[in-house]
């Protein structure tokens, strides 16, 4: 895939800003890494118990608990499909990363620290970027519940994702590829025709919830840290299954 | 995966029938952060702290429920159990184990006394929980992430303190 110049431009843009102090590159470096999921898995946490559990808001405005948790129960079974979509289209779209180009990156860091990075993100394809499609969900999610809170999103989510661009992992075109991937299937999983259609599912989860809390929770716990660190339990699980069926087979 | 089962347990006894679940859940966080630097000082050897650290956990975590006679003595069986397996290569070795043990009681001897405060402490949880969960979970879903890590975070938080406070 070609690079444009724009793209260019504007990745040389903020990576110049960031790579201006070591430290702050440092920072930036820290906060990219796994700060994002923890992010969303406190933001999943915060808003399933968000609202009154009445079947009117208090307010004007204000959120009903069962109605945030429809919307969330939607996103988390979307959360995967998602999350596997991004990662079919890396692998044919053939976009090399920023960070693995000579002579376009300013990079403050001496080479021991930096070249485990690149190396740890060369395995993986740079369009789109898996970032920016789960924070497109999470701006959809947000705005479906309320409309504050889809700005308070944005605003993480862009701060987040410029520093992603800054780093080098992604180009400009990946983020806003990722954002539109993301926000156009969660708008359309959570219409107001796809939650009808869903809501069988979600009230046996609500069901579930009620009548067995602490297994629900249990189970919640460990999807959210799993999730607060990119589901690398899930990963290992999958790559470990993978493995052990093509030993079988052989 | 010990500090996934604690975090675990704490998840299940946060989420049990009754209130009182949820305050000796919560309290037991709590003592898990406050006993975290005083751990690191009673360590013995200085080696195996991570253990050291976990086996106190849980030997207070009995204490504190036998003084309770709460449901989460089971549990808490299990996890001594899984404690003294030598799970990190520690092994049975009695320069291993033997801190470790000695740390636990202490730090559980220590608990035991702790826990009426801390019982009053935590006491208009459920209520607080009930009307700010938004907050409150997400909080405590970031404390048993840094009980998961082994205290990553609060350690940064201990040295930021001392550090101002030095300053």
């Amino acid at each position: 895939m070609q690079v444009t110049h724009w793209d260019l431009a504007l990745l040389q843009a903020i990576n110049e800003w960031l790579a201006s102090s070591q430290e702050r590159f440092l920072i930036a470096l820290n906060i990219s890494d796994r700060w994002p999921w923890i992010i969303i898995a406190c933001s999943f946490c915060g808003l399933w118990f968000a609202g009154t559990s009445s079947l009117l808001a208090k307010h004007p405005g204000g959120i009903v608990r069962m109605i945030a948790r429809r919307y969330l129960i939607q996103v988390c079974l979307l959360f995967p499909m998602l999350f596997i979509l991004a990662r079919l289209v890396q692998q044919p779209v053939s976009h090399v990363r920023p960070l693995a180009l000579e002579g376009i990156l300013d990079i403050p860091l001496p080479p021991r620290v930096w070249e485990p990075v690149v190396h740890s993100l060369q395995v993986q394809g740079s369009f789109p970027s898996d970032h920016a499609v789960v924070f497109g969900m999470m701006i959809v999610l947000m705005a479906r519940i309320r409309t504050a809170f889809a700005v308070v999103a944005l605003l993480v989510s862009t701060a987040l994702l410029l520093l992603r661009v800054g780093l080098g992992f992604h180009w400009p075109s990946d983020v806003i590829a990722g954002l539109g991937l993301g926000m156009g299937t969660t708008w359309l999983m959570t219409s107001p025709r796809s939650m009808r259609v869903m809501s069988g599912v979600h009230r046996r989860v609500l069901d579930f919830e009620s009548m067995r809390p602490r297994i629900f929770y249990l189970v919640a716990l460990v999807f959210l840290i799993d999730l607060s660190q990119k589901f690398a339990i899930l990963s290992s699980m999958m790559s470990a299954g993978s493995r052990l069926l093509g030993g079988s087979g052989t | 995966m010990q500090w996934l089962l604690f975090c675990a347990i704490i998840t299940w006894q946060w989420f049990a029938e009754s209130p009182d679940s949820l305050t000796d859940a919560t309290a037991l966080v709590l003592l898990a952060l406050a006993l975290h630097p005083l751990v690191g000082i009673l360590d013995l050897t200085g080696e195996h702290k991570a253990l050291a650290e976990y086996q106190a956990l849980w030997t207070s975590g009995i204490l504190w429920t036998l003084r309770h006679r709460k449901t989460l003595l089971p549990w808490m069986v299990l996890g001594l159990i899984m404690s003294i397996v030598p799970l990190s290569g520690a092994g049975w070795a009695p320069s291993g184990l033997i801190p470790r043990v000695l740390v636990g009681i202490a730090v559980g001897g220590m608990a035991l006394l702790l826990a009426e405060p801390l019982k009053r402490f935590t006491r208009n949880l459920p209520a607080l929980f009930e009307f700010h969960g938004w907050v409150l979970y997400p909080l405590s879903f970031l404390m048993l992430l840094d009980v998961r890590q082994n205290f990553l975070w609060l350690d940064g938080l201990y040295a930021f303190m001392f550090d101002w406070g030095a300053r």
